[in-house]
């Protein structure tokens, strides 16, 4: 099935600076890809050539099978956008824009759900312009909500939400995505990214560094798989194994490795041998976050 | 649980027509503009104090030049088209450029609305505000500076002062796409349109003016939009806006309104539309082609 995102070979360049450099990415109904990389790695310039706001220097960029640059009305009608940086009009009410907005589509959401979709219920008779700053954040998503988008584009969505309501976004995203929608998103939270996303694709200097599933970017990370960490007495000095030491401070010592198993038996025989008690033993995998910071290292 | 997130959408809301759009635009638009002290302050206050400040430095003074009429009979339908350029020209250039600075036509890009009906939506608010702002400073005039209005000339005043508004609305449009920056909005429309505004006999009427300056004014949008509010109000019934005053009016809008779909860009600037910080900013709308 051709996905409803297809981005292939995409360049983009700003004068003699390039931006984006050969990507390509494709995103199914009902998937969600997460566009990480750091400031600066091209995921905003990439998401709005998708959304149709710059033609690209070069490649082939298709949502719903139509060239987005210049994009229709139809294919506008099918599409929500949270910009990076969007703005509204700061002196309508929250209710008076949200009705504004929703007069666009057709199917179209009432007023009163999308308010209760991003928790903005009491804000109604709020002038935008006195919204806080993640406020505002949740009226732009609503507003992106507002017809029934089949692409959802979230340039760092949750950027200035506190933590309830950034689940609350999580939970209408996740509730698109089960009815269909296809969904790119940006994000610096890679908690975030390992919630939503289906597919990850890592920028790096306008360039694709890796694409895959969150589990396998994981994987894909230099340093190993798993994270033993335990406490034995101070100043022990580990034997060597299948691991790399991350730290050992007052005691703690924290193992990376690929072969847990192997790891642990082996760490258990030298403990046995030597009489060394090891407490607090702890098996975890690294986080996402781990993962994508040794990807995405300088040196 | 989660599909609880986010309700389906109400398909008992109907579909609307882009037409249909154009009324809300006008109310949000109407609402945006009563809602900022900046446009009010343009539209209404400038041209008010105008008109009681310079009918009061001249007391009892009459003009010569206009064959020996009141000042408040020369100044009321003066400061009515003052009124006119500043609603049409002044506020559309300030309001659009600073949507567009913010961020919100790029926003508005990525809906379903037509660019056509966004406009449509401040020329409809631009229309009401500035017969209102029209309507108060006729009013003050008749009714505080004895000014008087001709019998039958109410019809032919709200003409003019219909076509000047759209005029200088297209006029607005075409500048606020040379404009890169919301700061510069104001000095430069008022930079464009003090002069031309003193050249057509907007604030004095002028007797000893050279020939060449009469003819350049005539060919302005603004000489055309004060001598036929002039007219109307001084004459009446058959004095309305004179062809040759519409069809400069007419060539003034056509002008903007292909150098508007020229050059306007929704993005602010350091999108798409990059552009030297001051190259083009301070260009007066002598690009678009005369009549
Ligand atoms: N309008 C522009 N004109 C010139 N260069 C630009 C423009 N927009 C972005 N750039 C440059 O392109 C590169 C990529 O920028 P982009 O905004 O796509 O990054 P990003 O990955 O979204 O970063 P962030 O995480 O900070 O949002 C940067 O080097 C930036 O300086
Ligand atoms: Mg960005």
């Amino acid at each position: 099935m051709p996905g409803v995102i297809e981005v292939r070979g995409l360049t983009h360049r700003y004068g003699r600076r390039v931006a984006v450099e050969d990507v390509s990415f494709c995103v199914a109904r009902g998937e969600v890809l997460g566009l990480l990389g750091r400031n600066g790695a091209g995921k905003t310039t990439t998401i709005e050539i998708v959304e149709g706001y710059r033609r690209p220097t070069a490649g082939l960029v298709r949502v719903l099978g139509r060239d987005p640059f210049g994009g229709d009305r139809h294919l506008r009608s099918r599409i929500g956008v949270v910009l990076q940086s969007g703005a509204t009009e700061p002196t309508l009410r929250v209710r008076e824009l949200l009705a504004l907005h929703a007069g666009f589509y057709h199917p179209r959401r009432r007023v009163s759900d999308l308010i209760a979709a991003v928790g903005l219920e009491g804000e109604e008779r709020t002038v935008v312009g006195s919204l806080s700053g993640g406020q505002h954040r949740r009226l732009e998503l609503a507003l992106a909500l507002a017809g029934d988008p089949e692409v959802l584009f979230l340039d760092e969505p949750t950027t200035g939400l506190d933590p309830e309501g950034r689940r609350q976004i999580w939970a209408v995203v996740t509730s698109l995505r089960a009815r269909g929608a296809a969904i790119l998103l940006t994000s610096h939270y890679l908690e975030e990214v390992e919630v939503l996303a289906d597919e990850v694709v890592v920028m790096q200097r306008g360039k694709v560094l890796v694409t895959g599933s969150p589990d396998a970017l994981r994987s894909a990370a230099p340093l190993g798989t798993s994270e033993i960490a335990f406490r034995t007495r101070p100043h022990v000095a580990l034997p060597e194994g299948p691991w790399v030491v991350e730290v050992t401070r007052g005691g703690r010592s924290v193992l990376t490795t690929r072969e847990p198993l192997a790891a642990i038996e082996q760490l258990a025989a030298w403990a046995r041998h030597h009489g060394i008690d090891i407490e607090q033993l702890e098996l975890r995998r690294p986080s996402l976050e781990d993962a994508y910071l040794q990807l995405t290292a300088e040196p | 649980m989660i599909e609880d997130a986010l309700s389906e959408p109400d398909l008992s809301l109907g579909p609307r027509s882009p037409l249909a759009l154009v009324p809300g635009q006008v109310r949000c638009q109407l609402l945006m503009l009563v809602r900022s002290p900046l446009p009010a302050f343009i539209t209404l206050v400038v041209p008010v104090m105008l008109l009681v400040a310079l009918d009061l430095v001249t007391p009892e003074m009459t003009l010569r030049s206009l064959g020996g009429v009141r000042v408040a009979q020369f100044l009321t339908p003066a400061m009515a088209s003052f009124a006119v350029l500043n609603a049409g020209f002044v506020d559309t250039v300030v309001g659009t450029t600073l949507a567009r600075e913010r961020g919100i036509l790029k926003l508005l890009r990525a809906t379903p609305l037509p660019s056509w009906v966004y406009l449509a939506g401040r020329l409809g608010a631009t229309l009401v505000v500035g017969a209102g702002s029209v309507a108060v400073v006729t009013l003050i005039g008749l009714n505080l500076l004895h000014a008087h209005l001709a019998p039958g000339g109410l019809g032919p005043f709200a003409a003019a002062a219909a076509a000047g508004l759209v005029a200088s609305f297209a006029l607005g449009v075409a500048v606020a796409a040379l404009v890169t920056s919301a700061d510069s909005a104001l000095p430069v429309s008022y930079a464009i349109l003090l002069p031309i505004a003193f050249i057509s006999g907007v604030f004095f009427p002028a007797p000893t003016e050279a020939h060449w300056l009469r003819a350049l004014s005539d060919a302005l949008p603004a000489a055309p939009v004060a001598r036929a509010l002039e007219a109307a109000f001084a004459r009446g019934a058959a004095h309305g806006p004179t062809v040759h005053q519409l069809l400069v009016l007419a060539g003034w809008t056509l002008g903007a309104t292909g150098l508007a779909a020229w050059r306007f860009s929704w993005a602010p600037t350091g999108g798409r539309h990059r552009r030297g910080a001051h190259g083009t900013s301070h260009r007066p709308p002598g690009t678009a082609p005369t009549p």
